[in-house]
Parts: C-alpha cells; structure tokens; sequence
C-alpha cells in the first residue's frame, strides 16, 4: 500500500508551491513539484513588442529578484546589437544587482529560514524573543535597498539600466552615499552571519550537478561562460546544447534537465560558491573556515550557508567596486547604436541561481521569440531528486516519528525557491 | 488584517515588506494571514484585507470572493490586483488569448479584481509607491478615506525641477498618467511607463497630438486606450 503526502501552499516562499511525496513500504518512491501559480505568459506577452519595453515586462517575472531580471533582460537585447559598453557602466549595473542580492538573500536567510531552525512559524512570533535580531535585519535590507535605488532610481524594481547604458549617471554624492551604506551593511552583517553560519542543520549528502557561471578572476555575476561541476564549460550561446526542458503532466511551470545525461542539475548560492570559491573575498574565506565549512559541498543544506557567506563577499564586491569609482564616474552614459536583426542571450547570477534570457528581435526592433530560463525552474528536478532521498533516509534509519511534511518543506526552503517566476509555460515559436 | 496574493510577482508585497515602518505599522494590526510570511491563525471575519495580484484562474476567482465575503474592506495592491496589469503590459485590447496546450491550460487572462468584487480602495503602481502606499494604511486605519492623487505624474515632475523629455523626442506617457509615485522615473533621466493608470481627466487625443508635433512615434496601444476611456 503506498500513501500520499502532500505539503500544501508551502509558506514563506515566494509563489505557490504543492509538494507531493509518494510513500510506499518506507521509500518514497516519487516526488513533485507542483507550480501551482496562475500562468504567466510574459513570454507570450513579449512577442510584438518594441525592443525598449523588454526589460520592463521581463523584470516583472519575479518582484524578489527584479533587478537581475531588468539588467539581465537588457543584457540579452545589448548582445542582439552587439552593444559593447564600458566597464565602468557594468560596474555601476552590478551595484544596482549587488543590492538586489543581498536584499533577496537577508529576506531569505533571516525572515524565511530562519524561523524553521528556531522552532517558529514566522518572523511575527520571533519578534518578542528576537526583537533586535529583527531590528538589525529590517535595517541591513534598507541598506541594501538604499544601495540599489542611489545607483538603480528605485529600489524594487530599479529604472535606470536601459538598452545601450543608463538612463542616469549617479553623482559623486550618490556614490560617496552608496560607499558609506556598504560599509555599514559590511559591519552590521558581521554581527548576524553567525545566526545562520552556526545553525546546525541537516548533514544529508546528495551528490548532484552543479550549474553556475564560472569566473575567471572574480566571483561570477554578471557574465562569462557556464560551467557544470567546474568540468565542463560551455559559452552562453550554447546553451541549448546543455539545457533542455521538459514539461510534467503536474505542474504549470517547466522543468529542466542537462541534455547529454537527462539528469537533475543545481543552481544557485551552493552551485556558485562549489565551482568558484577560490574567487571569494579573504574576509569570506576566513568565515568558511572559522565555521569549518568545507566546499564543493554536496549537502543541498548547504545553499543556505553559502547565502549567508555571500551576503557578504558581494557587499565587498560593491565596496571595491566603488572605491574604483571614486573620480572614475564614465562621462557617456550611453553608447549609440543601431537596431538589427538578431538574436540575443545573456545568462547571468541571479539570487537563486543561473539565469537565461534570450530573445530573438527583428529589423524593426519588435521581438518574434522570447525565452526566459529561471533557476527556480532549473532546480525543481534537483529538488524532487533531494526530497526523495532525504525523506527515505529519514524514515529508513531512524525511530523518530519525523514530521514528513516540515522536513521536506524544510529541504525545499533551503534551495529559496521563487515559484512566480519559474511557473511560465507558453513558449512562442 | 490578511494579506494575499493572486498572480503576480509578489513585488507590491517586497516593497511592503521594504518599508521600514512596516514593524509599526504591524504593532497596530493584527495580521491573521500572510502566506509569505508563513502567518495563519485561525479566524472568522477580516477588518482589512490586501489582495495584491490579477485573476488568472477560475480558483483565484472563487479564492477573491471568499476574501470578499470575510472582509469589512478590500484593498487592491499594485497594477495587476487594480488593472490586470494592464498598465503595464499595454495589450490594452486584448482580454483572453486561446490556447490549446493541456486541460489545465486552455485560455489566458488577466483580470483585475473589481472585475469580481467590489474593491474599497486602490493603490496603483508597478509597483506600489512606498511613501503611497504609507498615506493609504494610515489613513485607513484612522478610518479616513484614502484618495489616490488625481492628477497627472507631470505634476510631480515638474515640482522636481526635471527637464521635459517629450521635448528630447522621449516617448514619455507623464501626461496621461496617474502621479503619486513622485514622479520617479523621469527622475531617474526616463520615459514614464504609464504604470499607475490613467490620471483624472486624462487627454490621450492631446498627448497623441504632441507626440506628432515632436517627432515621437506614436504607439498603438494609446488608440486602443482611448477606446477604454
């Protein structure tokens, strides 16, 4: 006899998600992830229009991570024009994404995980126990928003990264403003890092693929080539030769799997920091160490914890960076160019991984195809592989009575799903 | 109070979740339902809702009225739970798209909510304006009624001293558009979007008249919106 159990509307995760396991004589024998979520077709949505208006509909896939969506999306139409900008200008656009990140990253970690390994059900009931922790959260994300909007206009949603540059150039003030807020982000971070580096949390082991850009000097953002488990590496035009979907029957939104195998793949903060955490700031590494944290790591637990030290290694990415931008303010904010025929594809870091836009534009600027590649759409695979394991291995080895449902709610936390983005379906050919 | 979403990006909700007097806001409420985050107590009837989100389904649709029929008032958060997001989008003549792909996924739309249920108040935007939205909850909960700013985005702008970008030959929808945003993005050296809505009294024959005496292109979808008017 096999039995079902189905963790419903799992809570303090952006989007719908259902989750069912099937249990039969002490094994699950399959797991799904179920995207729940009303359609959205902003794929579908985007053909016909006018090459400008991409990066606005585009970032509203995800109302967490919108900034990489905007710049990621502008990226993608740069490269159908084959724009080139100055480094300066990309510079001022990680800025604009590094504040998206640690801002994605703190709501995550503190507000959503954190309460499972407190023994909460929200963030509202720690506040009488936590109420500084709390405090000191809400404060970090300000800062982060703050960083994003002198530098983006706007904090969620930011509107100054458009086709061929910025819409605005911040002033030396703005920067000077920005430096002061990384700093003070920098040495408030350090006072909490180690509510979640301390966490004892599961130790289960699966060994996967792991998908992420790979840097050459720095820790990845937004460029360069993809590479699976440091091994293979493959350049952003190729990746329909690495990716491929599939859709299910029970859910709305597609799945993803690594074409040569057919195999479930990671992507996200674990995925980055295995195939690149030589390229992590000193002060970083020092916490890896000081928390005997060890990577590659194959414990998806573990995505938390490589959050956590991102938060800040990329708020000393922006510090550097703006330290280099002192007096070095580009005086062209924009480069002129020409509207062409062409295909463009940009794939970049978003907060919870690997993130693909692609988007075919003809010669009078309006999009004939669109396709949007999410990580949260990339993981689910990996997800259901995980959750599968990590539940048998619960009930196999142990007495316990395990609350199935909060432990596998727990697992699927961990990889910071973001279901409103990944539940698109239509593709337009 | 509750919170919910239907289809959206849940970027009305981060922005809310952003404003640092949120913590004050919520010592005043008593917050019984917010999936995002993981907050559901038992209860029977609700003083406020916040719905952020269009209807793209048959289940939201039922889930909006059965909010409606709890709650003493209703609020529509952001473009998509005010205009289906059509603001936004700009498929302005467009209500359903066929599709034919599996029993779940058959036809495609987007609606805002009073389509369904009667809204009490509107806070427009993709997304809501922080400061906005602020004005709206304390007026609410003092019982006051909230009034959206009538007039037009051009009117915070030119409060900001910013130059004119329809006269740099910039496709800008300022003057049609609903203002209460502080006009950001013009601010920010762009075209206003029009991602509030129509202003009061907003002459779209007019704007498409400067359009054409500057040399800017004019869209299709302002025909289309003149015909919504």
């Amino acid at each position: 006899m096999s039995r079902e159990v189905v963790a419903e509307n799992i809570s303090r995760i952006e989007g719908l998600l259902n989750f069912t396991m099937i249990i039969k004589d002490h094994e699950v024998i399959d797991a799904r992830a179920e995207a729940l979520e009303g359609v959205r077709l902003l794929e579908r949505l985007l053909v016909g229009k006018k090459y400008h208006e991409i990066p606005e509909i585009a970032s509203r896939m995800c109302g967490v991570c919108q900034a990489i969506h905007k710049v990621t999306a502008v990226q993608a139409v740069e490269n159908a024009f084959n724009i080139e900008l100055p480094e300066e200008i990309n510079m001022l656009r990680k800025l604009i994404v590094i504040g998206g990140h640690l801002q994605s990253h703190l709501l995550h970690l503190y507000m959503f995980v954190l309460p499972d390994f407190l023994g909460y059900h929200s963030i509202l009931e720690m506040l009488p126990s936590h109420a500084e922790l709390i405090r000191k959260v809400m404060y970090l994300r300000k800062l982060a928003n703050v960083i994003t909007e002198l530098i983006g206009g706007r904090a969620v949603h930011p509107v100054t990264p458009i086709v061929g540059g910025l819409s605005k150039l911040p002033s030396e003030n703005a920067l000077r403003r920005a430096l002061d807020y990384a700093k003070e982000f920098k040495n408030t971070i350090y006072t909490v890092l180690e509510d979640i580096l301390s966490i004892d949390m599961p130790s289960f082991e699966r060994r996967t693929n792991y998908v992420s850009l790979k840097g050459e000097h720095e820790f990845p953002l937004l460029g360069g080539n993809v590479s699976i488990n440091s091994e293979v590496i493959f350049k952003p035009a190729e990746y329909e030769d690495y990716i491929k979907f599939v859709t299910v029957e029970y859910s709305t939104a597609r799945h993803y799997v690594l074409k040569k195998i057919g195999r479930e793949y990671m992507v996200g903060a674990l995925a980055r920091v295995n195939n690149n955490f030589k390229l992590l700031s000193d002060t970083t590494k020092e916490l890896i160490k000081t928390y005997s944290l060890q990577f590659p790591s194959y414990r998806p637990f573990d995505n938390n914890k490589a959050q956590a030290l991102e938060l800040l290694h990329f708020v000393e990415e922006a510090i550097y960076i703006l330290e280099r931008l002192k007096g070095n303010i580009p005086r062209k904010r924009k480069a002129s160019f020409k509207v062409n025929e062409g295909k463009g594809i940009s794939i970049t870091e978003a907060p919870r991984g690997l993130l693909i836009h692609h988007y075919e534009i003809n010669n009078q600027g309006l999009v004939e195809k669109a396709n949007i590649i999410t990580p949260t759409a990339q993981n689910y695979k990996c997800m259901e592989a995980d959750v599968k394991d990590y539940i048998t291995r619960l009930i196999q080895t142990s007495d316990k009575k395990w609350d199935i449902k909060f432990e596998a709610e727990k697992l699927i936390r961990a990889y910071d799903p973001c279901v409103s983005c990944s539940a698109r379906f239509l593709r337009q050919h | 109070m509750g919170i919910f979403s239907l289809s959206s990006c849940e970027g009305c909700l981060v922005q809310l979740l952003n404003m640092e007097e949120l913590l004050e806001v919520l010592n005043n409420v008593d917050l019984v339902d917010c999936r995002l985050l993981g907050v559901k107590k038992n209860y029977e009837k609700l003083n406020i809702a916040i719905v952020e989100g269009a209807v793209m389904s048959d289940e939201e649709e039922r889930e909006l009225k059965e909010i409606r029929e709890r709650a003493d008032i209703l609020i529509a958060l952001g473009d998509c739970a005010c205009n289906g997001s059509k603001f936004l989008v700009k498929d302005f003549n467009i209500n359903e798209i066929k599709l034919n792909l599996s029993r779940r996924l058959n036809v495609f739309k987007s609606h805002p909510l009073d389509k369904f249920v009667k809204v009490d108040y509107y806070i427009y935007g993709c997304p809501i304006d922080q400061e906005d939205a602020l004005t709206a909850f304390k007026d609410i909960l003092m019982g006051k009624e909230y009034r959206p700013v009538s007039y037009n985005v051009c009117a915070e702008c030119i409060l900001k001293e910013n130059a004119c970008l329809l006269d740099k030959g910039i496709q800008c929808l300022g003057p049609i558009t609903r203002g209460g945003c502080r006009a950001t993005c013009p601010s920010a050296g762009r075209e206003c979007i029009g991602c509030r809505g129509l202003a009061e009294d907003s002459n779209i024959d007019s704007l498409i008249e400067i359009y054409k005496r500057k040399g800017i292109e004019v869209p299709n979808y302002l025909r289309d919106l003149r015909g919504m008017k």
